[in-house]
């Protein structure tokens, strides 16, 4: 059953405030999650009140301001600063996406920001990861075949390698695994021990559709079962996330397209 | 290499309490609690087409029960219910079959469904409202005429 609820040690609580604007007139405030496993207490919310004109324009730039500037135990994931590492993946104003694509500007009023949603959380903005990369890894993501190999690399053709790629290149291949779209998902949050959500099973959805792989029989089995495909009631939330512009319900349904097809 | 600090019980992250569910999700979720307001209320509707057969008094007694000055209010939002319902249905058939899946289609598809679901609302409601002075088909008195027609037939 579903716990629409936090665990009571789960509860955010109100935190310190900060005042760092130093008199400027370009203000934001933003409100960030903190908990820390080396103490005994809640999560809470800390506000850091930051002069824009002196820190860069993405909210990770702003994060980054804070760690350096007015706060240095605040703990959180970056890397690449430019949306392809995936490591910055956060919820910021009620919506996960990366930090490092996120406009201040586009956020009005305060910035609101927590880690990725449902997730048990490591520190700060860190959340923990390891049952979702378990997920990724039971699906077998690499090239299975039964054929032998041949002297030379298994060619494409460009219209079979669209299907990874897409024609706008916003095909599956294109998920970095940041993992917005799986922790939007409600059915997601409900099911996350039983359900794949959306980032695994578009990553499925690659290598059905990838026409080198010879394990396709093998690998809709892998995902015939009640809860692995079926708990996707379509709510869009991972389309609506995904800061690469995938389309994770459309690989989802696509799956189940395969399955209708395999048992007609 | 020793153990990290994973004694103590992580919190879990905000979900619903912090995310901005997009009109898509809003009305995945609006498609099960209607799901359920309808269920509720075919029962409703079974219990008064029994009782209109089980007769006259039966049905009076009823009509007692649920003639409230609000019944048709409520009659209007289920009757809203139901075609949302209906239109999303639809909606959802068509995913399945893979068709408009994607944020723009289905923000559109969406805004159909509830300008569906009103105009057929109030279509439902002009139409009855000019078939029956009432709200509700009240048991027509039993005249001579009547009863003599029954007893011939």
């Amino acid at each position: 059953m579903a716990k629409f609820i936090l665990p009571k040690k789960s509860k955010v609580k109100k935190g310190e405030k900060f005042d760092a604007d130093h008199d400027g007139d370009n203000t934001k405030k933003f409100s960030v999650y903190r908990w820390n496993p080396d103490e005994d207490e809640n999560p809470r919310m800390d506000e850091y009140n930051i002069n824009l004109d002196e820190c860069g324009e993405m909210v990770l730039d702003a994060i980054i301001y804070i760690k350096d500037n007015v706060d240095s135990t605040l703990t959180f994931r970056r890397s690449c600063r430019e949306g392809i590492c995936g490591s910055c993946a956060m919820n910021i104003d009620g919506r996960n996406g990366l930090a490092c694509l996120t406009p201040i500007n586009e956020i009005k009023g305060d910035v609101k920001i927590t880690p990725l949603p449902h997730m048990p959380v490591v520190k700060d903005l860190v959340p923990d990861l390891n049952h979702a990369y378990a997920q990724y890894a039971s699906i077998e993501p690499w090239m299975k075949t039964d054929s032998p190999a041949p002297t030379r690399e298994r060619l494409q053709s460009p219209e079979d390698a669209q299907k990874l790629n897409g024609t706008d290149g916003k095909g599956p291949s294109g998920c970095i695994l940041c993992f917005c779209c799986s922790t939007s998902c409600p059915s997601y949050w409900w099911n996350p021990d039983k359900f794949m959500g959306p980032a695994v099973l578009l990553n499925a959805w690659r290598w059905l559709t990838d026409t080198r792989d010879e394990a396709k029989g093998e690998r809709l089995d892998q995902l015939e079962d009640p809860f692995k495909l079926y708990r996707c009631h379509t709510i869009m939330n991972c389309t609506n996330a995904c800061p690469k512009d995938l389309n994770p319900a459309k690989s989802i349904s696509e799956i189940k397209k395969l399955m209708v097809e395999r048992h007609s | 290499m020793s153990e990290p600090s994973q004694v103590k019980q992580r919190p879990l992250s905000p979900h619903l309490q912090v995310y901005r569910l997009p009109m898509t999700a809003k009305m995945s979720i609006s498609h099960r609690i209607t799901g359920v307001i309808l269920t509720a209320g075919l029962v409703l509707l079974a219990i008064w087409v029994i009782a209109a057969g089980l007769g006259e008094d039966r049905y009076n007694q009823v009509m007692e029960l649920i003639d409230t000055p609000y019944t048709k209010y409520i009659f209007v939002v289920w009757a809203f219910v139901l075609f949302y319902h209906m239109g999303n249905g639809f909606r959802h058939v068509l995913w399945d079959i893979g068709f408009g899946l994607n944020e723009k289609s289905a923000q559109r598809t969406g805004t159909l469904v509830l300008l569906f679901a009103a105009v057929m609302t109030y279509g439902v409601w002009q139409l009855s409202c000019g078939c029956y002075k009432g709200w509700f088909i009240k048991a027509a008195p039993m005249t001579e005429e009547v009863r003599a027609q029954q007893g011939a037939g």
